[in-house]
């Protein structure tokens, strides 16, 4: 990590070198960036069996990063600064350290744009390639090496990268991890072609590639079988016949994707497939299946109404650049296969949220928004907004192989053999929702939900694949605004979560004044009163403010915070639960 | 408009080299060697297992050896001055440096009707020689441990390395046994390991087999070995290495390699020599090191060396 930090401040020294040594460099330019602290000071608390072991004598946790970027008309140049002192509960440990994970330079001339260093990149809707960080999940699989966009012609837009991976603070090394290349192309025909440019239907063709290369480790198997031999003597000598076998694993996994928009007045259609190459790796239990995904959505909207769907079929699309990494923490993926579970904001409705499964899942998802007109009859003054969404997301079929002879499993197999949109019978998640927002005068806004979802434990939770775990919960919600004047309002939030399984039945209610745009301050309590362990009837409390001045934010809160998993885009962090307090800052310039 | 045309084939390329960087594998399990020996070769005590059979002959490690594999070749002309100063560096050592020479790569390709016709070359030092990236001869891993950033390691810093390493606290005892079974030309191996402490990691125990003392041509740039001639015709090449007798990367002790202190683990091997080699200078080596998901394994902790008793 040494070496790494040093490395990138000596470019980093060279770009201010640079910048020193050439005045005009500087003219005319832009600094600007923003920071983030989480400190968490923690104390022990027997109710949650929080102890000094349990912490591991860590008393105090701090995760923080510093964006530093600068722009110069068509130069820009930045870096990200890291700290993990230590990482938070619920962060793996490898992140303990400082350094700069993210540093970048790029140019553009013409249509021609570069970046050299670290860089982010999506083609199409990831599928088969995405470079994203999610702070709030210790998630950032960033590229390291170069990144080509380029324009030759109005319309098409070529993009082309190598690079290797973040893996904690580990700089590359032969054998470590893979390395990445990618091409992709995108081709918005309106502006191709001058006979389509007045036309209302906008098409939009893409397409990509992705193939990775990795030194690969060696997986031996022994079989031995006994077999006896008569001398001329007529003695016996019983023999072994030992035959050492070695899993042929693939150096370069290659993947390819097709994709197309198409718009039409309020209709937008996006459907994206993509096939994999062989990839035995330890997410899917080094089978020698290809993968593919399918991934669609339509939606339309006009005034007042919002309809969408979206589906996706998934079947062994894990996809990274070290195969013997297992994905908790999620590190190395090359690709992002999207979650159509809807995210929601309420802390009840997100107990059990959903993960993506890569080795197999079908999904469905559909929404519908609906505002009722102003000043009619349901609609009231202000008018009303209906929600109803509804999400499902199953496994496909699969019809297992019989174990390979050599490795007593499926590794060394196909796996499994399934047919193209399948879908199988175990559900993994499902959710039914429906929210109604109204305001009723320009003093008091409402909003009132209820979610029923079904959450496969076992799958979600523990890579289980039985219906021996499900959770069936019902939520409901009610979020009340009071505004007293321009800057001063009360928001109440009173949620319930009833459920025969899992912690049992909670309550939870939330009251947050604000004084805007300054102070809030708020109070919690999530109670699992419910929970079939007596002991564990735990008020989860939490009592907090925040403070903002110009673009400073401070925010301070003590209390508990119950465990769970922390859900974003269908990628999951697991949050211990600890007692203590919570300082949140935030600044930018 | 050139350079556009340009990119665009830069472009193509790289597609093309994402296109077809794809392998096509058309069998997921190979075989990398196949081997028949006895089993339970029968004894010369009379089934008493009180008494060690005549052919018997064991050795125990209770402090840190060090092992150097010396990448070497008959037609690599440094190579004999290495390996003078590794054996000598042995000696001064109390023989704690345990050595053996992998012929592989270019310099120990035969060389078809000249004096340098011999193949040294085995199956286990092919897959060892790319595996470790070895760029040239002489260089030896040591340990497998990282000097200066990488395990290759040049001979100018043999002795730096293993000084360093025989520092080292030890960390595994190893009881290293063997029996000769002549009627049947095999060799059984017993392998008992204890571990002093609770380590990181999964360890793995490799086991393979050397011939010593093998007279044959090897060139050569140093007036001070032998005859100081450019070819060395009557040359002793020492511990070269034959045959892995576990698999290439060892098997793993405890639970996938998962160790505990105080535990005994415990391998046997049953191995037909080579009716080629000289029995009476083959030697048995064991090693101990950590698995590594790349490499296999690396970071060797111990390492013990037995000859094999071919008479009373």
């Amino acid at each position: 990590m040494k070496t790494l930090l040093f490395r990138s401040l000596t470019i980093l020294f060279v770009f201010i070198g640079m910048a020193a040594g050439a005045q005009s460099f500087l003219e005319g330019g832009k600094v600007n960036g923003n920071i983030q602290m989480d400190a968490q000071y923690y104390s022990t608390d027997d109710k949650l069996g929080i102890t000094d072991t349990t912490l591991n004598f860590r008393k105090f946790g701090m995760n923080a990063f510093g964006n530093v970027n600068y722009t110069n008309g068509d130069f820009s140049a930045g870096m990200r600064f890291e700290s993990y002192l230590n990482p938070m509960l619920g962060f793996d440990d490898r992140f303990e350290g400082t350094g700069i994970p993210y540093w970048f330079a790029k140019y553009k001339v013409g249509t021609l744009e570069m970046t050299a260093g670290h860089f982010y990149e999506q083609f199409g809707s990831g599928l088969i390639l995405r470079g994203w960080e999610e702070w709030t999940l210790g998630y950032d699989n960033n590229f390291y090496g170069f990144n080509a966009h380029f324009s030759p012609i109005k319309g098409v837009m070529l993009k082309g990268l190598v690079g290797t991976q973040r893996y904690f603070w580990e700089p590359y090394e032969t054998g470590n991890r893979g390395i990445v290349r990618g091409a992709d192309g995108d081709f918005f025909l309106n502006d191709m072609f001058e006979s389509m440019a007045e036309s209302k239907t906008k098409i939009d063709l893409g397409a990509s590639f992705v193939s990775k290369y990795e030194k690969v480790p060696s997986f031996t198997y022994n079989i031995e079988t006994a077999f006896d031999s008569i001398s001329d003597g007529g003695d016996t000598t019983q023999w072994i016949n030992q035959k050492n076998y070695k899993l042929n694993l693939p150096n370069n996994v290659a993947s390819w994707a097709l994709r197309a928009n198409i718009a039409h007045g309020g209709f937008n259609f996006y459907g994206e497939y993509a096939q994999k190459g062989a990839d035995p790796n330890a997410t899917n239990d080094y089978i020698f299946r290809k993968g593919q995904a399918l991934y669609s959505t339509l939606s339309y909207s006009t005034m007042g109404l919002g309809i969408f769907l979206s589906t996706k079929w998934i079947d062994n699309m894990s996809y990274k650049s070290k195969l013997t990494e297992t994905g908790n923490p999620p590190m190395l993926d090359i690709n992002y296969l999207p979650a159509i579970t809807k995210e929601h904001p309420y802390s009840m409705a997100t107990m059990y949220p959903y993960a993506t499964q890569p080795n197999g899942e079908f999904g469905l998802q559909g929404q519908i928004i609906y505002t009722l007109p102003k000043k009619s009859a349901l609609g009231g003054k202000y008018g009303t907004t209906l929600t109803f969404n509804y999400s499902l997301a199953k496994s496909i079929q699969k019809d297992t192989l019989s174990a390979s002879s050599v490795t007593g499993g499926i590794a060394g197999t196909d796996g499994y053999e399934t047919k193209f949109f399948s879908i199988g019978d175990l559900t993994y998640y499902q959710d039914f929702n429906f929210m109604i927002e109204k305001k009723f005068n320009s003093k008091i806004k409402a909003k009132a939900a209820y979610f029923n979802q079904t959450y496969n434990k076992h799958v979600i939770e523990d890579n289980l694949y039985d219906d021996h775990n499900m959770v069936d919960a019902n939520i409901a919600v009610l979020d009340l605004t009071y505004k007293f004047d321009r800057r001063n309002s009360l928001r109440a939030e009173l949620q319930g979560l009833w459920t025969k399984e899992d912690d049992g039945d909670w309550m939870a209610l939330l009251l947050e004044y604000n004084i805007s745009p300054t102070w809030f301050f708020s109070v919690q309590d999530e109670f699992n009163y419910g929970n079939p362990d007596g002991d564990m009837q735990v008020h989860y409390y939490n009592v907090s403010f925040g403070y903002t001045q110009k673009s400073n934010r401070f925010s301070l809160r003590y209390g508990r915070q119950r465990d769970g998993l922390l859900c974003v885009g269908g990628v999951c962090r697991y949050v211990p639960a600890s007692t203590g307090f919570t300082l949140t800052l935030t600044s930018s310039f | 408009m050139k350079k556009n045309i340009a990119f665009i084939l830069v472009l193509a390329l790289i597609s093309a080299a994402a296109w077809m960087s794809c392998q096509k594998i058309d069998d997921p399990l190979v075989i990398t060697s196949q081997r028949e020996f006895p089993d339970l070769p029968d004894d010369t005590t009379g089934g008493d297992t009180t008494v060690n059979p005549p052919n018997f002959i064991s050795t125990f490690v209770d402090y840190k050896q060090v092992l150097l594999e010396e990448f070497t070749g008959h037609l690599c002309v440094n190579c004999p001055e290495a390996a003078k100063m590794a054996h000598d560096l042995a000696e001064e050592v109390d023989h704690k440096l345990i050595i053996y020479a992998v012929h592989a790569g270019n310099f120990a390709a035969p060389i078809p009707n000249s004096a340098l016709d011999a193949d040294f070359t085995c199956d286990v030092g092919d897959e060892l020689f790319p595996t470790f990236g070895i760029y040239a001869n002489p260089l030896a891993l040591i340990d497998r441990v990282k000097f200066n950033g990488l395990r290759q390691i040049a001979t100018g810093d043999w002795e730096t390395v293993v000084t360093d390493q025989l520092q080292e606290a030890n960390t595994v005892n190893l009881k290293l046994s063997n029996t000769w079974y002549p009627s049947l030309g095999a060799v059984a191996i017993d392998i008992e390991t204890t571990f002093l402490g609770d380590p990181e990691g999964q360890y793995k125990l490799a086991v393979y087999i050397v011939e010593d003392s093998i007279v044959a041509p090897q060139l050569n740039n140093n007036p001070n070995i032998g005859d100081g001639g450019d070819t060395l015709y009557n040359y002793v090449h020492r511990n070269i290495l034959r045959d892995a007798v576990s698999p290439y990367y060892g098997d793993f002790l405890g639970v996938e390699g998962n160790v505990v202190a105080g535990e005994v683990y415990t391998k046997s091997y049953t191995y037909p020599l080579n009716g080629d080699w000289v029995t009476k200078n083959c030697r048995i080596i064991a090693y101990i090191g950590k698995s590594d998901p790349a490499l296999n394994l690396v970071d060797i902790v111990q390492v013990a060396e037995l000859e094999i008793k071919v008479g009373e």
